[in-house]
């Protein structure tokens, strides 16, 4: 080893602990709500927007609410519905944009025009009809998110499994009668999921923002479930009096989304790295 | 074209594989205006048990010849016929059961295999769907056993990827694939292009064998006009879109 | 005007045995070496010692004398701008946003320090005499034969008097290589030295000159072509002759690897 690459490695490594460290802090958080004693609910009219004290460690908040508590369950929400839609949006996105790469022809056309349509719609018009329409909630902007973040994925997908199906040893499959099914799951699925790891990562920070600013918006999640963004409108009347009702959540959203983000730099630089490695064999050392 | 009418006619008989009348062309340019003709009523019929050599500079379409012959590409015009009969119009049957074998051996040996998968993975898949009522898959593994040891090549080897084995043990290994679906009609595109002539002369001697033993029709694509005469009985030259028959050797 | 004597090539701090090991030999004016190897042999790491871009990681030992003068270093101290290398893939090397004849005139205008319209003008005749008149296209728009000639026309063009062509013919159909090996044997002609790495054999009878031929980072046998393509002395010489399809195309049962 050179000591390039080990210097590559080595950041890479601190890279991916600072990644998961930033993760860790509203992982812990979210531990606390299995304290008993701690309820996000539970108000307290006498304790209203009182300082952090050992009794309420961040506070508690214009209801006199635990704040600690409200947060370690928003974490649920926050943190749970991002990962879904995310990883969602990722399955979908690659199991079209796999179906359009390789098959191609009518289906490559049909899926070809729902991204570009997907793409010149706005997303937040769609969260806030749909919310409108149905009342909100949860799932109704998680699927909001969902239907209009795929394309990304499907395009990444479709270019990889395109490439892909010209390749010898999808042809040999072709040739000895391997199902298109088993040529998706068994060939392209695991090339396809390596670009998209880094994107699917990215997609969580994302959509923890867009919840946090729909919530913020009022749509979504509805007041007195404990959410990041609601909890943040919540508490911006009350800005020069509590700012640690503002402050503590928002220091969660950007510690969680920056953690993802560096997760997904690392995703990127492996993939690129082990490209590298697979592409570029000098000759001294294929001979060995 | 003439010089060939009579002779194709004398191997009607043994032809396991027609190609009659092939145009190919393809769409280039900003919005496809542009209109290159790589085939033009290409005709060329394939025995058994013989290496047919088709010459052509790079460029010429001898990949997509051998693309249309396998039935991976369409072509625009021509017909394709198994002993006689179109392939076309044989029913969903016929068509699914004759598909493996037409097989073909690739330019690349990094990318016969895929690099993700050890080659027992890989050759597993193949044996897999290989087997049917006929055939069972502990028959398949047996003789794919056999030919390994035929080809000398060691069950250790099995357990590595692509990535970590000599061009000409994956050739091999893509070559046992092929034999496996027992094969009537082979194409083998440029398979030695990217060895050492060592290697080159062993790949090429185990085709030629192959085709002899297994009673295997086999088209050898390559652009090195003194390997084809060194290996095939008869070479075709692919030039301009058209076919001519070069040399009918014996 | 190159000599070189006893050349290792090994990975830095690797106790195994080098990549190269003990190769010499001794290249005049006006004169060709074909390195004749399988690949893994070494000889492409032997061009970039030469050269002066040996990968990080490796070092040489022994000699290398240019023009009677050792070079030190991995970056050959004293025959800057003396060698010319032709990489493997031309039509990789070459730039791709820039036309053929600006290339080529980079070559005049630089190490030569001519002027612009000059050096237009003296690229263009140099691109003419190898045969490509449409001195404006890209390298994406040529042929591989095409970019290889091309290289050829800076390689003739540069003041160097060493060439080293890495694989000139790989990838180019029979027509194309025996073009290519005339514009080499033609460089010699112009009081230039080429050292040829090749894998073919054919290339090394068509070139002349001395030949060596490489196995497992050693060098096996060294003369002039005909000599050593008529009477071979070593077993794995016979054998790679014996290979080439227009001998017979034998094939070798042995693995090289048994041979020492």
């Amino acid at each position: 080893m050179t000591p390039q690459t080990r210097g590559i490695s080595r950041n890479a490594f601190s890279g991916k602990v600072a990644g998961l460290l930033l993760l860790l802090v509203p992982l812990a958080v979210g531990l606390f709500s299995l304290a008993p004693g701690l309820d996000p609910l539970s108000q307290n009219l006498m304790h209203r927007l009182s300082p952090p004290s050992l009794e309420h460690p961040l506070g508690t908040d214009h209801l006199g609410r635990c704040l600690l508590a409200r947060i370690a369950h928003g974490t649920y929400i926050s943190m749970g519905a991002a990962l879904v839609i995310a990883v969602c949006s990722a399955a979908l996105g690659a199991l079209l944009g796999m179906i359009a790469g390789y098959i191609r022809g009518a289906m490559d056309m049909v899926i070809g025009r729902l991204v570009d349509a997907t793409l010149a719609f706005p997303g937040i018009l769609l969260a806030l009809m749909l919310a409108g329409l149905t009342g909100g909630g949860v799932m109704v902007l998680a699927a909001a998110l969902i239907i209009t973040t795929w394309p990304e994925y499907c395009r990444v997908a479709r270019s990889v499994s395109r490439t892909l199906s010209g390749a010898p040893y999808v042809q040999a499959g072709v040739l000895t009668g391997f199902s298109t099914g088993f040529i998706l799951r068994r060939y392209l699925l695991s090339q396809v999921t390596r670009p998209l790891l880094p994107l699917v990562s990215l997609g969580v920070g994302k959509a923890i923002l867009a919840l946090s600013s729909l919530g913020f918006l009022g749509i979504g999640v509805t007041p007195p479930a404990p959410e990041w963004g609601v909890m943040i409108s919540a508490g911006l009347p009350y800005l020069r009096e509590a700012p640690h009702l503002v402050m503590f959540p928002s220091m969660l959203i950007f510690m969680t989304v920056l953690g993802f983000i560096i997760l997904s730099g690392q995703f990127e630089k492996h993939r690129t790295d082990f490209q590298h490695a697979s592409s570029a064999k000098p000759e001294h050392q294929a001979s060995a | 074209m003439n010089e060939t009418g009579p002779l194709e006619q004398n191997n009607r008989a043994r032809e396991v594989l027609g190609i009659e009348g092939i145009c190919k062309s393809y769409a280039q340019g900003l919005f496809g205006r542009k209109k290159i003709v790589v085939l033009k009523d290409v005709r060329l019929s394939i025995e058994p048990c013989t290496v047919t050599g088709l010459f052509g500079p790079s460029g010429a379409g001898k990949t997509t010849l051998g693309d249309i012959a396998l039935g991976l590409r369409r072509p625009d015009r021509g017909r394709i016929s198994w002993l006689g009969r179109d392939v076309q119009g044989l029913s969903g049957e016929e068509k699914k059961a004759l598909r493996p074998r037409f097989q073909k051996l690739f330019q690349d040996p990094a990318l016969s295999f895929a690099p993700f998968l050890s080659l027992k993975q890989s050759l597993d898949d193949a044996i897999c769907f290989l087997s049917s009522g006929s055939r069972s898959s502990a028959q398949l593994q047996k003789r794919m056993d056999t030919l390994m040891r035929e080809m000398k090549l060691e069950r250790e080897l099995l357990e590595r990827t692509p990535d970590s084995l000599s061009g000409g043990e994956i050739q091999r290994f893509a070559l046992i694939r092929c034999l496996l679906a027992d094969p009537v009609f082979l194409v083998a595109d440029e398979p030695t292009s990217r060895l050492d002539p060592l290697v080159q002369a062993q790949v090429a001697r185990l085709i030629q064998k192959t085709a002899v033993q297994k009673n295997l029709a086999v088209l050898f694509i390559s652009h090195d006009l003194a390997l084809l005469q060194a290996l095939c009985t008869r070479i075709m030259s692919l030039e301009e879109g058209r076919v001519r028959l070069l040399q009918p050797k014996g | 005007m190159l000599q070189v004597q006893n050349l290792s090539i090994r990975q830095a701090r690797n106790g195994r045995a080098p990549l190269v090991q003990n190769v010499s030999f001794d290249l005049r004016e006006h004169r060709c070496l074909t390195l004749v190897g399988e690949t893994g042999s070494g000889k492409s790491l032997i061009a970039r010692a030469l050269a002066g871009i040996l990968p990080s990681g490796l070092e040489r030992e022994g000699k290398i004398k240019f023009n009677g003068r050792e070079c030190y270093g991995r970056i050959m101290n004293g025959a800057a701008g003396e060698i010319f290398l032709m990489p493997q893939e031309s039509a990789l090397a070459l730039n791709p946003s820039m036309s053929i004849l600006s290339q080529v005139a980079e070559v005049f205008r630089w190490p030569l320090g001519k002027g612009r319209l000059q050096s237009r003008k003296l690229a263009g005749q140099t691109l003419n005499m190898l045969g490509l008149f449409k001195t404006r296209q890209y390298p994406h728009q040529l042929s591989g034969g095409m970019c290889q000639r091309s290289m050829l026309a800076m390689a003739l063009a540069s003041p160097a008097r060493l060439v080293i062509a890495d694989e000139p013919t790989k990838g180019l159909d029979a027509g194309l290589k025996k073009d290519v090996v005339g514009l080499l044997a033609g460089l010699t002609e112009k009081g230039k030295a080429v050292l040829c790495i090749t894998h073919d054999f054919s290339v090394a009878r068509e070139l002349g000159g001395l030949v060596a031929v490489m196995l497992k980072g050693k060098s096996v046998e060294q003369g002039p072509a005909e000599k050593v393509l008529s009477r071979p002395a070593h077993e794995y010489t016979r054998a790679l002759i014996g290979a080439l399809p227009e001998n017979g195309l034998i094939p070798w049962s042995e693995n090289p690897a048994e041979i020492k």
